[in-house]
């Protein structure tokens, strides 16, 4: 471990937390302009992002700007394990290998978390 | 959804990331009382989008910190085991704690914590100055802007900072928040990580957190993407926003703000029926 690769890391996970955040917001912004616009918006009140994918891998008809929402919201969700990840990924490139177990370690747990919360 | 609702959420929510990225919290703590106060939102629905503007503090500011080198990465995410374990232990705590007995014993905490921020500062400050350890995989060092000097630091008495970061990953699972109220006076007061570093790192690690909260709510249908869309899209600016006053401001105005907000997060729960 040198200063090298310390900044290598710090480089790839701000490149992981910054793509996720941009990608997130251009699609919650474009998501806002058109739901906004829209004359007759489809669904009111509660949105549940989980039932829109449902519906859309269902063949369902549902509404481009509600689409866009539920997508920049799930990868903003989904950012802090891509984060973990590139760090995962940076340690094991630098033979870190005590950090490596622990980036592991939280990945790991993190999977689980998620499996048992959508099970 | 109207674009007056649209402005009224996202300023709500530039407010709470403009203070969460300035004090090293989520902003949840800001957020939910706007939405349930002023805007109605139901309280399952105020804490799904907390926590998905935690998330959106944490990955904006961290993005920022990370490449300043304020961010302790190796010791957040060695922290960050035992906050992921504690929230996963906070899900089974919940079904045995009567909800009004654990807002009342959170709040008292704060009370303690905030206390002990006001009058121990100095000490941890004088201690880290003092410290000229061997440097090792969990030291760091940063510029800070602020008084122009270059910062370092060892971290110490790592398994107590641990253990509070065990019982803050516990307490984020169950209120939905993102934890860093506990672990930046942790970081701070017990390892002597300079404020700036600690609030840095705390920010860094509590997306992680939240992001495991999310996906409960998500699954139970409490994420309404009509206000947890433009709640986040403020979070966004006002995090970005908070980064940047934070190279600015001092070390010690961050650390009184931070007490000023425990205090009065404190007197809420307190009086809340």
């Amino acid at each position: 471990m040198n200063e090298g690769s310390d900044i290598r890391t710090e480089r790839w996970i701000s490149r992981a937390l910054r793509a996720g955040v941009v990608t997130s917001a251009v699609l919650m912004i474009v998501g806002v302009a058109v739901e906004t616009a829209s004359t007759y918006p489809l669904m009111d009140g509660l949105v549940d992002p989980l039932a829109v994918v449902r519906a859309a891998l269902s063949g369902y008809a549902v509404s481009t700007g509600i689409v866009l929402l539920s997508g920049g919201i799930l990868i903003l969700m989904l950012t802090p394990i891509i984060r973990v990840l590139a760090a995962l990924v940076t340690f094991i490139l630098e033979n870190d290998n005590t950090f490596t177990l622990v980036a592991a370690v939280v990945l790991g747990m993190f999977v689980l978390e998620l499996l048992v919360s959508l099970s | 959804m109207s674009a007056g609702s649209v402005i009224l959420i996202a300023c709500g929510g530039a407010a709470a990331g403009t203070l969460g990225a300035l004090l090293g919290l989520g902003g949840g703590v800001f957020l939910i009382p706007f939405l349930v106060l002023a805007l109605d939102v139901p309280m399952h629905q105020a804490i799904a989008t907390s926590i998905v503007a935690v998330i959106a503090t944490s990955s904006a500011g961290a993005a920022m910190n990370v490449e300043r080198g304020t961010v302790n990465i190796r010791l957040g995410m060695l922290l960050e085991i035992v906050t992921v374990a504690g929230a996963l232990a906070g899900g089974i705590t919940a079904s045995y704690l009567d909800g009004t007995m654990l807002t009342k014993i959170f709040a008292i905490l704060l009370f303690g914590i905030s206390g002990a921020m006001a009058i121990g500062g100095r000490i941890a400050k004088r201690v880290e100055n003092r410290d000229k350890a061997t440097r090792t995989a969990l030291s760091g060092e940063y510029f800070d802007d602020a008084v122009h000097t270059m910062v370092s630091y060892h971290v110490k008495n790592l398994p107590g900072t641990m253990v509070v970061s065990l019982i803050a990953g516990n307490i984020s699972g169950l209120l939905g928040l993102g934890g860093g109220i506990f672990k930046v006076p942790a970081m701070h007061l017990l390892s002597g990580i300079p404020m700036k570093a600690a609030t840095a790192t705390s920010n860094f690690m509590i997306g992680v957190t939240a992001a495991a909260g999310a996906f409960i709510y998500l699954a139970e249908g409490h994420l309404n993407v009509h206000i947890a869309a433009p709640a986040a899209l403020g979070v966004l600016a006002g995090s970005m926003l908070g980064v940047k006053l934070s190279r600015v401001l001092r070390a010690e105005s961050v650390k009184w703000a931070f007490v000023i907000v425990l205090f009065a997060v404190a007197i809420q729960l307190l009086i809340r029926k």
